[in-house]
Order: structure tokens, then C-alpha cells, then sequence
């Protein structure tokens, strides 16, 4: 196709036609109009464009495009793609649509997505299409390489892709790539940094269709993208677009819609056997935003229109900017597509509540004849370079280089565009003026210019810059050229350089990137010591926390308090943030550390207030600028580190430390003696406590207390079995046996003990008696009981009827001195005394008979003789017993004969039996059933239970309080022992004496009490070694404090007490009363008549002399 | 930026070195014949360039009068020289009218003829104004602010450049008549020439012993003159260095508790608004006479002591303590920062 055919005459009158040949490298001319494909692709070499093709939009509006590259079909990364943009010309109206520009190609063999046709576009390439403007006229429009080629490269992860395209559609708007994955241009790339040029974030653009490398797979995205694609920061992407939004605050990089190149995308996808997805939709990147981001993948369209968002972001950019860069974006093609087309999709893009663009506002611009001028810098990249980011050979600056006033050879002025282009090949390109699209194209070796640029190009070319040296921009480009002969059809590989020329740009633009330079680094460096200053305290405060941390035992909480470092951190920048320098500041900094004398300042002051006629002023800022382009970095910048922050290692090492050290032993806290508690499912000694409810009782008051003392112990067995702090069941454990031991005390006592100590009076007259009254006197019925047992079973009558009367005596004695109770009790004492007797007697004679008679067996005799000696129950019953076995063995004969010795002692009457007794044993000898009768009764006797009714009473008194401290050892872990036989060994002959040995306890945890042993003896007979001195090296210190607590005499003794854990068993509360022992509760009456026992008792007690004072004064009334 | 604008740069920039290398010429022949007091020529060339007025006070004989002379030399204006005495009438000074005795004139109408005084001059050395009567004194001050004198209800205009050199004698004071300080004050600067050393003694010796010397050159034309006052007031001054020289003012007045302990015990009024003027003024004038287009903080400071010397008055017990007002002046200097105090906490210390 003849791109020139479509061309308005005016505007192929601009071509002058003429080939400027190759000047020194050949192979270089200047065409009036690009090549058409076909001839391009034979021209550059085997299969490079070979398949270019105009397709989609282009086709329809008679656009066209040359397309050359290298061999795209080795299946080798190849070519490199030219992005275009367009330099929109007015006409005097609005315009209502754009050429579009499509280039696809898709080679055989290639494995270049179907739209990467790019591929085979050579850098520089521009396109001259045709604009229908809205009167009807149609008028030239250049299409200029936008933003970066797209060079292929296989395998690169770098997710970018620049190309341009644009349709007649409202929705040609640009896409951009997310910086992180290709091809999702959902989210805005571009945004944010206005006037830092440098760090632009616009990595990728991509187009929707028609010639955009719209195979939006993953795959086929990335295989197109050009190495230097994506860069963090101003990196190779797109120059362009970020000149322009660097210079403007807006950038409109490509457009796009799905329907614009179906076709030819189609057509290629369909020739290359791909299934190709387009994108739809694009955003505007306006301002710091974009305005519209919406991509759709697959053709859907994104119906998201341009939104308050794109407003809001307006209103950070100045209108002067904004305006700027909206028509620069307008004249680049995309938007203005948009924006007329449909007239006025950019209208809904708002400022502060204004519409501050239509289509109207459009005209205006156009009708003013204000076109834009924009430079493009393209770049060549090797074959073999390698795909990263790192190499950005050409680098956009801010210092506007990319615009400048220019004059056309024709004595106008306009704002032109120097390009930065290739050496020789590459596009330079000039802005028209008015009515004049300037472009120039390369296409290979040819190069197409408007006589405007001409002149720009042939002083450049024909240059006087040294081969291989472009100025473009007031900026010195050097190229590593590769002889061009040497690279028919291939580009050559540059590496271009750039420095700054000698001829600096204008002294006022140059001051304020150069003080905005140096602005941001010394506030860079203040920001980043006041952090570090904040991380050094937080970090040194965080020493503290974490010690005490480690203190207690928060070992978790240590390295939580590094945090600090960073809260102090953050505090910094926070205080470096309101403490921020402001420009004078950092310029009087600058001047101090320049010694340029106040000059930066000055030309800070008056960079907006001084006129342009201010001599001086200008001065100034060439004298600052000069001062800031030459300084010295070490000097200028304040020093980041000061010795505080040394701090931050050392506080880290300390943290480290803390952290990693052992956590401290868990403290020995004493626990309160008694807190532990206690649970025992089993408590035996309790049940006897409780049998003391069904225990015979002296009359109903006693019955009461036994029945309270019963229910309590049932009560506490059934907490116990719950669970019960120990020091409380010890307590009331102690109160059970406090209760059983008054109940003891309670025969005779109060107003019955003169009658109590009468009876023990009478008792005491008589010798057989003297050891009961002992008893009685003690309370000890059992051991009463036990001496009236002895009485009843001794041989001599008359010691039993001298007791009978002494009891008799007693018991009077009782009741006549107001002690009932006691007479009661001494008269069942003697009615069991009779009854003992009786059997006594009945036994004596039986086995007297039976000895007689021949009939007495061993066991018999042995048994006999026994309770004549020891005179007790026990040794009677045994008697009965063994003469009840002993009659069961006897023959009639010898039944018969003992029968008869029993007649024959009943008629003597010489036995202390009752003869008609004897005579009845006789007759019932003398029948089998009689003498079954006999051992019937004699067994009887055997078992027979002669105890008094007190001293039962007493006895189970006995065994409750037996189990009380039975339950007492339970809970404390241990049963008291019981007094053990101690063996001990002498180990000097004669030198020893009798020790404790240890006891034996029942409990669970016996822990042995003293007993009283006997001393071992010797083989000389001497007592063996006692018991090893105490060598414990505890503390003996303490006292004991005066009784004097409201209530009770119990005393506290004051000890060191060991911080370990108590012994079991021990108790360091006050201890609970024992029968017999300390009373703990004061009395409140007066003793009256005290026991003939108890006057100077403490003299005669077991107390040792130096404790009895102390006892009198505790038992004093 | 434009062409124009580079042009203008260029321009400017280039006669900032011109008038830079004609102070130092003007320096130079001045100092062929002055030997020393280097500082005291630059300071004249300072008020010189401000388009100010000087008083020079010296001992007799140290060379002021033979400064003036010299400087009128160099600078081809034309001189005049008036030695104020105590029976020196404003008339003596300004001029008065004469009656014409010249028959033509008088037949024209003109009875009176108006007999210009030495106060018309472009140079005027005012020597020893102050054994004059303040009603002389006053009749110089008026012309040194107005630049204009009034003879006989006629006011004439001085011719420019109009540079007044005083000078006063400290230390015969008996029937003298001290400036007041409202007078003073219209001073720009005013100039203590010390005694030379005894180097500079030798070289005075030889100078003024031997042959007389040749005449220095004329280095600087009366549009030279005008030129480099026109620079001066073009040159820039930022911000922050006019509000240290405000600071500086303000500090020395001892009502303000701006003022630094020793200007509030040795002062009783501090400069005013005419001197924070002397010291920007003078501060673009050394700018300009080391052929810079911006002032710095050390210009303020390089001036402080001649613009301000003169225009604080000290209190009865600085008179007593025998403060000089340079003292204060210093201490004002060494309490008054130039920057921030956040950027002067950034600078290193010792360091520049």
C-alpha cells in the first residue's frame, strides 16, 4: 500500500521526496514517506517483515505502516517493536477521530505472539495517517513511536509490554500493566511521583488491539517484551510517556479497544494459529492517578468509565500543568480518539466540582493552533543483551531536555522536540508547528522528515558531532555503533551513553532540579538519622523491659521488646517529619557547607519573585546552580550516623544477651502453713467419732454431746471426702478431740467433784481400793473397771467383800457429797464386782472339782493358775473356756465321779461356792444334758462381757479419740507412731544408756515418734550408745512470745522458719490439744477444791524444772 | 530560560567583574599613596559604592584628609574641601547670594547672584565638622540627606555622585561641637582609622620624607561611580539575611529582650530603622565590591561595626566602664545567630 496516497496533498507535499543517503555508515536515507511493508521486509532482510500487514482500524482509515526488522521467524528472539504515538495536527476543528495505527505481523515460525507485530517495526517507525476531523476534512496525523519498543525477549519474567494502538473508540484510553505480573493492567502502574521524573512508575503499556501485541496470555505477553520494558524507576519504558508525565503531570500512553483491531488481530492470530484475547480498555494516567483502569481480558468490554477518581486525582496537579498534559496527551493520540469520538468521554473527568475538559475545550486547544511536541528516545538493543532492567541506556532526565524552544528553519518558533534518538538510524523527530506534523521516520536505513525538521536533522547528521554522537536535547548521546554495513537488515547494537554537554541547559531550570536534588537528599539523610536515632533509644529502652522481662520470668515478652526499637523508629521519623527542613533551611545548610555565600538562599528567594529583567537575580541562580552542579556530596550532605547510634548495636547485643540467657530459678515462696488441702475418701478414724452417737450415755446431756460430737464427725468426714484446706480440718479434728477429751472429764466435775473426790477418799481408806480411787481420781474408769476386775477374781474372800464395802462407802460418800453420778457408777462397779465374783467362785470350784476328781485338763490347770496370779477377766474366761472343752471330752465315769467330788463338796462344805451351787453342777453332771448344759454355760461365761456401763462409755471415748488422731495422721500424711521398742547398741562398754528408739507408726507416711526403749546391754552388761547427737546446722534461735492473746493461752513460738517446704507432719499453727495435755482453753470458773493430786502438781509432774514455773504461771487461776 | 535572559546573565555577570576590578584598582592607586589602613579604604569604597556618607574619625595626622584627597583623584570628581571651624557659617558651606555688582546682569533684572559654596562638590571633605557650630553642622547634614541645598528660598540640586567625608578628631575636644546622634545617623558608615603599625609608620616615613609622589590615576569616571551604585542596589539579598540584620538592630536596643546582656547594660538607645538600612546597604556593597551578585551573612557582619558604631548610644554605665560601642557591637554579633537553630545544630562543630 502507498501510505502516501492516503495522505492529503498538503501533507505529501512536505516530503520533499529527496533520499538523503547514508551519509557516512550508507544504508541511511531520508524518505518522504515510510515503506510500504512488503518492501520493507524484502529490504531488511529474510522473513523480518515478511508478515507485516496493516491490519484492523488501520486498514479502515487508510492508515499505514512500514514495518522492518530482523529476522523475526528463526524462533529466536528477534526484532524489536516500535511503539507509536501520534502527533495529533489540528485543522482548525475538532478533530473526531485519529488514524489508527496497527502493525501486526505475524511470521511464520515465529514464536511471537500474533500481536506482537511490533516485532517488526523498526524503532522510529512513524506512521502518517489520515484524521477525519469533524467538518469533514480529513488531515495528516503522525503517528510517532510512543513509548518503548517491545523487543522480544524469550523467557524474560519481566511483565511489560509497550505498543500503541488506537481506534475511533472513547475507550482508547491507555492500559497499564501492573508492575508485577503481565498483562493485568487492572490495577494503575503509573501513578503517584508527579515531578519526579525519575521515578515515574509507568512500566508497561499495553495497548488493546490493532497492532498491540494483544496475544494477552501470559506467554505471549512476556515473550514480547523488551528487555528494558520495566523499570522500577524511569527505566527504559516508555520514555516517552515519561517525559510526559514528568514534564506535564500527565501521561496518556497508547489506547486501545477490542473492536478497533479485531481484524487484523484476528487475521493474524488466525495465520499464526493462535488464539489471541485482547484487552479492552486502558487508563488514562492523569495526574498521579489513573483515571480509568480497566482492562478487560478476552474482548469484554470494561464499562468502567472515567470516574470522580481521575477527578480527585486532577486536583493535585495545577491547571497549568494539568492543561499541558492533557493536550500533550491529547496530541499523542490515544485520549484524543476518545475524546472525540464520542465527544467528551474525558468531559466527565471533574475538577473540584468543574468540567475542565471537553470536547469544546478540545476545539479550543486545537484552534489554537497549539500543538504539542513531544521527543521520543528509542533505543536498539542488542541481541545478546541480556533481558534485565538493570541497563538503561537511556534515561530520561527531568532537566528538560526533552523540551525546549526550537526555531524552525522557517524563522518560526515552536515548542519542539529534540529526540534523542539512535545514532544515524534511529527516529529524530520534531513537533510541529502549527498545521505541520514534523516527523521524522526511520525505517531502516531511510529516514523521513517534514521540512521543518529537516534542517534539525541534516545539522545533526551532517554534524558537527562526531560519528556515532547524536545531539539530541542538549544531551550528548554516545553510541557504540557496529559499522552499519555490517548490519544489513539487522539494527545495529548501541549502547548509548549520555552526558551531560558542556552547554548546560538554561541556568534557572538547571538550579531547581539541582537544588530539588540536593533538597531531597539532605532531608533523606536527616529523615533517616532521626530513624536511627528512634531505633537506637527505642532499642536502648528496650534493654529495660526486656531485663525485667527476664526477671520475672516473661521469657516470651524479650524479644517482643525489640519492638520499641522500631516504635522509636517510627517516633523518629515522625519527629523528623514536623521538623522537616524547609527549602531556606536547606538552602542556608547548603550555603554554609558550599561556603557560596548565602547564594542558594538567594536564588531559592527569588527563584519566584524576581522579574525577568532582575540581572542579578540571574546571577545568582547560575552562581547556585553552578554551586550545587560542582559540590561535593561528603560535604553538602549532612552526616547520617552520630555517636548516639552506636546505641543500637549495643542495645541489640544486650537484647541478644537477655533474650538468650536462662530464665531465672522460679523463686521459693513459704506457702501459709495449713493452705494445702486435703482429701481422704477413707476415714476410719472419723467412724469411730461417729459411733460415739449410739454410745451409752450417763444420762440425756451426755447423750446430746455425744450425738453433736457424732453428727460433727460425720460432717467433717464428709468434707474431708470433698476436699478441705488441711489447716481447717486439723482444726476441727482438734475441736472433735477436744469435745471427746471434756467428755472424759465430765464424771464428777463442776459442783460433782466434792462428791467425785469423797467417794475417791473412801475408796483410798481401804488398801484393795487404793489403786481404784487412784483411777477414779483420774478419771480412768477403764483402768477402774480393770482393778475391780482384779478384786472380783482374787482368791480371798474377804479383800472382795472389804472392796464390796469400800464401793459401798464410796458410793455413799458420793451421793451424800451432791456427785449422783459417781455414786451411780460406783454402785454398777460393785454389782459387777458381785457378779465377777460369783463366776470366779463357780470356775475355782468346777476346776477344784475336776482337779480332784481327775478330770482337770494341762491347759486347764495352766489357766488356773494364771487367773489366781493375774486375777482378770481374760484369764477367767480363758479358764471357762478351757474347762468347758475339757468337761466335753470327759467319759460318764469320769463324768460321774466329778459328780460326785461335786456332791462331796457340797456336802463339806469347805468350798467358798455356794453349796446348793455345787450340788446343782453335781446333778447336772449326772445327766448328758446336764453336763451339755454345763459346758453351755461355761462357754458362756467364756464371752461373757462384765464390764461396767462407765467404763464402756469411757472405753469408746477412748476409741474415738483414738480415731481422731488417727484422721489427725491421715491428713498430715502420717499416723502417729506409736511407741516402738528401741534396741540400741552399746559401742563403749559402760558408757551407753538407754535411747528412743524409733517408733512405728501405721500412717501413711509413718514418720517414727520416740519411745521409750531400753538400753541395749553389752556383753558386760553395761546399756549401749543412745541416739546420735543432733548434728543439724540449723538456726536454735527463737522465743517464745507471753500468752496473752484474748481468748486462749496458747502461746506462738517465734522461730526462723525454713522458706523450704514443712516436713509432713509438721505443724507451725498452734497445735491441738491432747488428753492429758496443755489445756488451751481458759477456764472461766474458779477450781474451787482442787485435787489432792493436783496441789503442787506441777512439783510432782514430769515437767522438767526449769519449765515449771513458766507452767504454774500458765495453770494459775 | 531564554536567550535573552543568558544575555542578560552574561551581561551582568560580566560587569559585576568589571566594577569588582575597579574597586580593586581604585584600591590599589588609593593605596599607592595611603600606606596601610586597608580596611579603612574599603570601608570609604564600601560607602562609596552604597552611595552613602562617611565619617572618618582618626587621631590628627593619620592620613584622613590625605585619604579624601586621594580618593578624589582616582575617581575624577570634582573636590572640595571644607575645614569646619567654630566660626564657620552655614553660609560658608552651602553658598549664599551675592549682590551682582556687574551692570549688564543687574540691567537684566538680576540683583542677586547665588555664590555656591564648597558644599557643590562631588567629593566634599568635611574636615574636622565637628569643631563647627551644630548650625553649620546641621546646614552639611541637610545637603548630605537631601542632596540638595535651599540658598535664599532656591533650592539647588547637588550634582551626583555626592560623596561626604567628615571627618572628627577624638581627642581635642575642647570647643568642639559633637554631632548629635540624630545627625550621626546620616552617616552611612562611620570609619575609625587606627594608628599604623610600625611597619606602616617606616613606609609612611619614606613616603612622606622623600620625593613627593606622583599623583594617582584617574581609575573611575563619575558614570563609573554611578554605575556601581546602580549594581549595588541590584544586588540581591535573601530572606534570611535581612532578618539577620533586622535581628542584629533589634538586639541592640536594651528595651527589647532581644538584646544580649551587654548591650542592655552598656547601651541607652540601639540603632534603628537607618541602621538595619546601613547594613544591608553596605552588606551589598561589599557583595558587590568582591564582585558578587548576592549578599552573605559575613557582608552583614563585615559591616556591623561602621554602620552601627555610630548609632548606638551608650548608657551612663557603659560611659562609665568605658564600653565602646565596637565592644557592644561585637557582642551583639556573637548573640545573634545567622542561621536556624536546627541548622546550626547541623553544622559540625569546629567545622566551617
Amino acid at each position: 500500500m502507498a501510505l502516501s496516497k492516503s495522505l492529503p496533498a498538503a501533507f505529501a507535499a512536505a516530503f520533499d521526496g529527496r533520499e538523503m543517503g547514508p551519509p557516512e555508515f550508507g544504508g541511511v536515507t531520508l524518505a518522504s514517506h515510510p515503506l510500504e511493508p512488503p518492501s520493507l521486509g524484502s529490504a531488511t532482510g529474510a522473513g523480518a517483515a515478511r508478515g507485516a500487514t496493516r491490519t484492523g482500524a488501520a486498514n479502515a482509515t487508510g492508515a499505514g505502516l512500514g514495518g522492518a526488522g530482523r529476522d523475526a521467524g528463526a524462533g529466536s528472539a528477534p526484532a524489536r517493536l516500535a511503539v507509536f504515538t501520534s502527533a495529533a495536527c489540528a485543522t482548525g476543528g475538532a478533530l473526531t477521530t485519529t488514524g489508527v495505527v496497527t502493525v501486526s505481523v505475524a511470521a511464520p515460525g515465529s514464536r511471537h505472539a500474533p500481536g506482537a507485530g511490533f516485532a517488526s517495526v523498526p524503532i522510529g517507525a512513524v506512521v502518517l495517517c489520515d484524521v477525519s476531523t469533524n467538518d469533514g476534512r480529513t488531515a495528516p496525523c503522525a503517528m510517532a513511536p510512543l513509548a518503548w519498543a517491545a523487543l522480544a525477549c524469550v523467557g524474560s519474567t519481566i511483565p511489560a509490554v509497550a505498543s500503541m494502538s488506537e481506534s475511533a473508540s472513547p475507550r482508547a484510553t491507555t492500559a497499564v500493566t501492573s508492575p508485577t505480573s503481565a498483562p493485568r493492567a487492572m490495577s494503575p502502574a503509573a501513578h503517584d511521583m508527579l515531578d519526579r521524573e525519575r521515578r515515574m512508575r509507568v512500566f508497561a503499556v499495553i495497548t488493546a488491539e490493532g497492532g498491540s501485541p494483544c496475544g494477552s496470555d501470559d506467554v505471549a505477553l512476556r515473550v514480547s517484551l523488551p528487555p528494558g520494558a520495566l523499570s522500577a524507576t524511569g527505566g527504559a519504558v516508555c520514555p516517552a510517556a515519561i517525559g510526559f508525565i514528568g514534564m506535564y503531570g500527565v501521561g496518556i500512553i497508547a489506547g486501545g479497544r477490542a473492536d478497533g483491531g479485531r481484524g487484523g488481530l484476528d487475521g493474524a492470530a488466525a495465520a499464526a494459529g493462535v488464539t489471541t484475547r485482547c484487552i479492552d480498555g486502558g487508563s488514562v494516567l492523569v495526574g498521579r492517578r489513573m483515571v480509568r483502569s480497566s482492562v478487560s481480558m478476552r474482548g469484554r468490554p470494561a464499562l468502567r468509565r472515567l470516574s470522580g477518581d481521575g477527578g480527585r486525582s486532577l486536583c493535585r496537579v495545577s491547571p497549568r500543568r494539568f492543561m499541558f498534559g492533557v493536550f500533550a496527551a491529547f496530541a499523542i493520540g490515544g485520549v484524543a480518539t476518545g475524546v472525540c469520538g464520542r465527544g467528551g468521554s474525558m468531559a466527565r473527568i471533574e475538577l473540584e466540582k468543574r468540567s475542565v475538559l471537553s470536547s469544546s475545550s478540545l476545539g479550543r486547544w486545537n484552534t489554537r493552533g497549539r500543538s504539542v511536541s513531544f521527543c521520543v528516545a528509542t533505543r536498539l538493543f542488542d541481541e545478546g543483551e541480556p533481558c534485565t532492567t538493570s541497563k538503561s541506556p537511556v534515561r530520561m532526565t527531568s532537566d528538560g531536555s526533552w523540551f525546549r524552544g526550537g526555531r524552525l528553519d522557517d524563522g518560526s518558533t515552536a515548542s519542539s522536540a529534540f529526540v534523542s534518538g539512535m545514532a544515524r538510524t534511529d527516529t529524530l523527530q520534531e513537533a510541529s508547528h502549527p498545521g505541520r506534523a514534523a516527523l521524522i521516520s526511520c525505517f531502516d536505513n531511510r529516514i523521513a522528515c517534514l521540512p521543518g525538521a529537516r534542517k534539525l536533522v541534516s545539522d545533526v547528521w551532517n554534524s558537527r558531532s562526531p560519528p556515532g554522537v547524536l545531539l539530541a536535547g542538549g544531551r550528548e548521546i554516545h553510541a557504540r555503533p557496529v559499522p552499519f554495513q555490517q548490519c544489513t537488515g539487522v539494527w545495529k547494537t548501541f549502547w548509548l551513553r549520555e552526558r551531560r554537554m558542556r552547554e548546560p541547559m538554561g541556568e534557572r531550570e538547571r538550579f531547581h532540579p539541582l537544588f530539588e536534588h540536593w533538597a531531597g537528599a539532605v532531608r533523606r539523610r536527616l529523615l533517616a538519622r532521626r530513624a536511627l536515632t528512634g531505633l537506637a533509644l527505642g532499642l536502648a529502652l528496650a534493654v529495660i523491659p526486656a531485663l525485667v522481662a527476664w526477671k520475672t520470668r516473661h521469657g516470651a515478652l524479650r524479644p517482643l521488646c525489640a519492638l520499641l526499637g522500631v516504635a522509636g523508629a517510627v517516633a523518629g521519623l515522625v519527629v523528623a517529619r514536623r521538623k522537616r527542613w524547609s527549602d531556606v533551611d536547606v538552602a542556608l545548610w547548603l550555603d554554609d557547607r558550599l561556603e557560596t555565600e548565602e547564594a542558594i538562599t538567594t536564588a531559592l528567594e527569588l527563584r519566584n519573585q524576581a522579574e525577568d529583567d532582575d540581572e542579578a537575580r540571574a546571577v545568582v541562580v547560575s552562581t547556585a546552580a553552578t554551586a550545587l552542579a560542582g559540590a561535593d556530596e561528603k560535604r553538602a550532605r549532612p552526616g547520617v550516623l552520630r555517636p548516639l547510634h552506636a546505641l543500637a548495636p549495643l542495645a541489640v547485643a544486650a537484647l541478644v544477651f537477655v533474650t538468650r540467657t536462662p530464665l531465672p530459678s522460679m523463686p521459693v515462696v513459704a506457702k501459709a502453713p495449713g493452705e494445702t488441702k486435703v482429701q481422704i475418701s477413707q476415714v476410719e478414724g472419723l467412724k469411730k467419732v461417729a459411733q460415739l452417737g449410739e454410745a451409752r450415755a450417763r444420762d440425756d446431756a451426755q447423750k446430746e454431746r455425744l450425738e453433736k460430737i457424732a453428727k460433727d464427725a460425720e460432717k467433717l468426714k464428709i468434707d474431708l471426702e470433698k476436699g478441705l484446706e488441711k489447716r481447717e480440718a486439723l482444726d476441727r479434728i482438734a475441736k472433735l478431740r477436744d469435745e471427746i477429751a471434756a467428755e472424759r472429764l465430765t464424771l464428777g466435775e463442776g459442783e460433782k467433784r466434792a462428791g467425785l473426790e469423797a467417794a475417791v477418799s473412801k475408796l483410798e481408806e481401804n488398801d484393795a481400793t487404793k489403786e481404784a480411787a487412784k483411777a477414779l481420781g483420774d478419771h480412768d474408769l477403764e483402768k477402774m473397771d480393770k482393778e475391780m476386775e482384779r478384786i472380783a477374781n482374787a482368791r480371798e474372800k474377804r479383800d472382795r467383800d472389804s472392796a464390796k464395802k469400800a464401793l459401798e462407802d464410796a458410793a455413799a460418800a458420793a451421793k451424800a457429797n451432791g456427785a449422783p453420778d459417781v455414786s451411780k457408777a460406783l454402785a454398777e462397779d460393785k454389782k459387777s464386782l458381785e457378779e465377777r465374783e460369783k463366776r470366779a467362785e463357780a470356775l475355782r470350784d468346777l476346776e477344784k472339782a475336776m482337779e480332784d476328781s481327775g478330770t482337770a485338763s494341762p491347759e486347764q490347770k495352766s489357766e488356773a493358775e494364771s487367773l489366781d496370779r493375774k486375777g482378770d477377766d481374760a484369764t477367767a474366761k480363758k479358764l471357762a473356756d478351757a474347762m468347758g472343752k475339757a468337761l466335753e471330752k470327759l467319759t460318764p465315769e469320769e463324768r460321774k465321779k466329778l459328780a460326785e467330788k461335786l456332791k462331796e463338796k457340797a456336802s463339806k462344805g469347805g468350798s467358798q461356792s455356794d453349796p446348793k451351787r455345787m450340788k446343782d453342777l453335781a446333778d447336772d453332771l449326772a445327766t448328758p444334758e446336764g453336763q451339755k448344759k454345763l459346758e453351755d454355760e461355761l462357754k458362756e461365761m467364756a464371752h461373757e462381757d462384765d464390764e461396767s456401763p462407765e467404763s464402756k462409755g469411757q472405753k469408746g471415748l477412748d476409741d474415738a479419740e483414738q480415731g481422731a488422731d488417727g484422721t489427725e495422721g491421715d491428713i498430715n500424711g502420717q499416723q502417729p507412731g506409736e511407741k516402738g521398742e528401741g534396741q540400741g547398741e552399746g559401742k563403749q562398754p559402760g558408757e551407753g544408756q538407754g535411747g528412743e528408739g524409733p517408733g512405728q507408726g501405721g500412717g501413711k507416711m509413718p514418720i517414727p515418734l520416740p519411745g521409750q526403749g531400753n538400753g541395749g546391754q553389752n556383753s558386760d552388761g553395761s546399756s549401749g550408745g543412745g541416739h546420735h547427737h543432733d548434728t543439724g546446722t540449723g538456726p536454735h534461735d527463737g522465743k517464745t512470745e507471753p500468752v496473752g492473746a484474748a481468748g486462749t493461752l496458747k502461746s506462738r513460738a517465734h522461730a526462723p522458719m525454713n522458706k523450704a517446704p514443712g516436713m509432713p507432719g509438721q505443724s507451725t499453727g498452734f497445735t491441738p490439744g491432747k488428753t492429758g495435755g496443755t489445756a488451751n482453753v481458759q477456764g472461766t470458773g474458779a477450781l474451787n477444791t482442787a485435787g489432792p493430786s493436783e496441789v503442787d502438781g506441777v512439783d510432782h509432774s514430769d515437767v522438767p524444772e526449769e519449765y515449771r514455773e513458766q507452767v504454774r504461771q500458765y495453770f494459775q487461776p | 530560560m531564554g536567550e535573552n535572559e543568558e544575555t542578560m546573565t552574561n551581561d551582568f555577570e560580566v560587569r559585576l567583574q568589571q566594577a569588582k576590578g575597579a574597586i580593586a584598582t581604585l584600591r590599589d592607586a588609593i593605596g599607592k599613596v595611603i600606606v596601610g589602613q586597608s580596611d579603612v579604604v574599603d570601608q570609604v569604597m564600601w560607602a562609596l559604592a552604597a552611595g552613602g556618607h562617611v565619617l572618618l574619625e582618626g587621631a590628627p595626622g593619620l592620613g584622613k584628609t590625605l585619604l579624601v584627597r586621594t580618593l578624589a583623584q582616582c575617581l575624577d570628581l570634582r573636590f572640595s574641601r571644607i575645614q569646619f571651624t567654630p566660626d564657620l557659617m552655614p553660609s560658608d558651606v552651602v553658598g549664599t547670594n551675592v549682590l551682582v555688582m556687574d551692570a549688564a546682569q543687574r540691567a537684566a533684572g538680576s540683583m542677586f547672584q547665588v555664590q555656591r559654596g564648597p558644599i557643590f562638590g562631588q567629593i566634599v571633605l568635611a574636615d574636622e565638622i565637628n569643631r563647627a557650630t551644630p548650625k553649620t553642622q546641621s546646614a552639611l547634614l541637610e545637603a548630605m540627606a537631601e542632596h540638595a541645598v535651599t540658598i535664599a528660598g532656591q533650592r539647588l540640586v547637588l550634582e551626583e555622585p555626592f560623596f561626604v567625608l567628615a571627618t572628627e578628631n577624638p581627642i581635642e575636644m575642647e570647643g568642639t561641637y559633637p554631632l548629635p546622634e540624630a545627625q550621626l545617623d546620616r552617616f552611612l558608615l562611620k570609619v575609625v582609622i587606627p594608628n599604623p603599625s610600625e611597619d606602616e609608620l617606616c613606609e609612611v616615613l619614606v613616603r612622606t620624607t622623600g620625593r613627593a609622589p606622583e599623583p594617582p590615576p584617574r581609575v573611575i569616571d563619575r558614570d563609573g561611580v554611578m554605575t556601581l551604585r546602580g549594581m549595588c542596589r541590584d544586588v540581591a539579598v535573601a530572606e534570611p539575611v535581612l532578618r539577620y540584620a533586622a535581628r542584629l538592630v533589634r538586639a541592640s536596643d536594651p528595651s527589647t529582650g532581644e538584646a544580649p546582656e551587654a548591650a542592655k547594660r552598656a547601651l541607652r538607645y540601639g540603632a534603628g530603622v537607618r541602621g538595619a538600612q546601613s547594613l544591608v546597604l553596605a552588606g551589598k556593597a561589599v557583595a558587590l565590591c568582591e564582585g558578587r551578585a548576592n549578599v552573605s551573612f559575613e557582608d552583614v557582619k563585615r559591616v556591623a561595626k561602621p554602620a552601627l558604631r555610630h548609632r548606638l548610644i551608650r548608657s551612663f554605665e557603659g560611659e562609665a566602664e568605658g564600653t565602646t560601642t565596637d565592644a557592644v557591637v561585637d557582642a551583639l554579633l556573637a548573640a545573634v545567630g545567622t542561621r536556624p537553630a536546627s541548622v546550626e545544630a547541623e553544622r559540625p562543630r569546629g567545622g566551617a
